[in-house]
């Protein structure tokens, strides 16, 4: 007979797990009312969007780096699948997803500065305004993911990874990611 | 009806009273937030849109929260029941290591 009290029960959601869920709820909720406000303030805008004087936002160029995005998510999923197995064989997707992830921050940083120069600030316009906001708020999660994909990185490199911290930071940047195409489809389509 | 009681009474019939004249104040405060650009159908309808949206995500995501994990005891359920029965052991929760 098999004495099951000996082997531990699984937990029906890690707290890590659940507590990066709670705060990715809160910021799809941030993410959209940022959003409404947005669709409200275009939709009801006079004449063309963007405003006249206002340069076009870079759909093509921001489509590749979209791309980018995706694909690190795609690396992250890997990363996980290979780290059950043996958790060595993780390392290079994760870094992967981490060099993507930052080759996505940087592009838009260069995508930003060439918007400034042609004139489109936060105080330009409404449509300034939002792109900034919008945009600059999805930034900062991603560079706050990217910091955590690291310390996961670190951790796995180290052997000294805390128990599914790496599940954590995998539903913050899937969170990053997933948020993306919609942010993209609204405010540069 | 002792004194006390009218009193109390009273108290209830003014607050219902106080309570009831608050739900005039929107009809004069004309309180329509669509009228700074309600001044085209492509507006109306964002802001219907956005409304519905803001109003449906808050429930679909604790929803699908609760569902998620309300699948997950089920599974839990099923995994000791096979435990018990000398199957095979516990798998794994969802994202853990």
């Amino acid at each position: 007979m098999r004495v099951i009290e000996e082997r531990r029960p699984a937990p029906v959601l890690p707290s890590q797990v659940l507590g990066m869920l709670i705060f990715v709820l809160a910021e799809i909720m941030f993410f959209a009312g940022l959003i409404s406000a947005y669709m409200i303030v275009k939709a009801g805008s006079v004449g063309s969007w963007p405003p006249p004087g206002q340069p076009r936002l870079p759909a093509e160029e921001t489509a590749f780096n979209t791309a980018a995005l995706l694909l690190s998510g795609a690396a992250l999923w890997w990363a996980r699948r290979a780290y059950r197995v043996a958790p060595a064989r993780a390392v290079r997707p994760l870094l992967a997803a981490i060099g993507l992830g930052a080759f996505f921050v940087i592009f838009q940083g260069v995508e930003w500065v060439s918007l400034l120069r042609q004139g489109l600030t936060v105080t330009s316009s409404a449509h300034g305004s939002f792109f900034y906001l919008i945009v600059g708020a999805h930034a900062l999660h991603a560079i706050a993911a990217l910091v955590i994909l690291a310390v996961v990185w670190a951790g796995i490199a180290q052997g000294k990874l805390v128990r599914n911290q790496f599940a954590g930071a995998q539903v913050f940047w899937y969170f990053v990611v997933g948020m993306w195409p919609i942010i993209y489809y609204k405010v540069y389509l | 009806m002792s004194r006390h009681c009218a009193e109390s009474w009273l108290r209830s019939v003014a607050v219902a009273l106080l309570a009831g004249s608050l739900t005039l104040l929107p009809r004069a405060s004309i309180a329509c937030a669509v009228c700074f650009t309600g001044k085209n159908d492509e507006s109306r309808v964002a802001f219907i849109l956005t409304t519905a949206l803001l109003t449906l995500l808050p429930p679909l995501l604790i929803g699908g929260a609760f569902w998620r994990l309300r699948r997950r005891f089920a599974e839990l359920d099923r995994e000791t029941e096979r435990l018990r029965a000398g199957d095979r052991p516990l798998t794994e929760a969802p994202g853990e290591s």
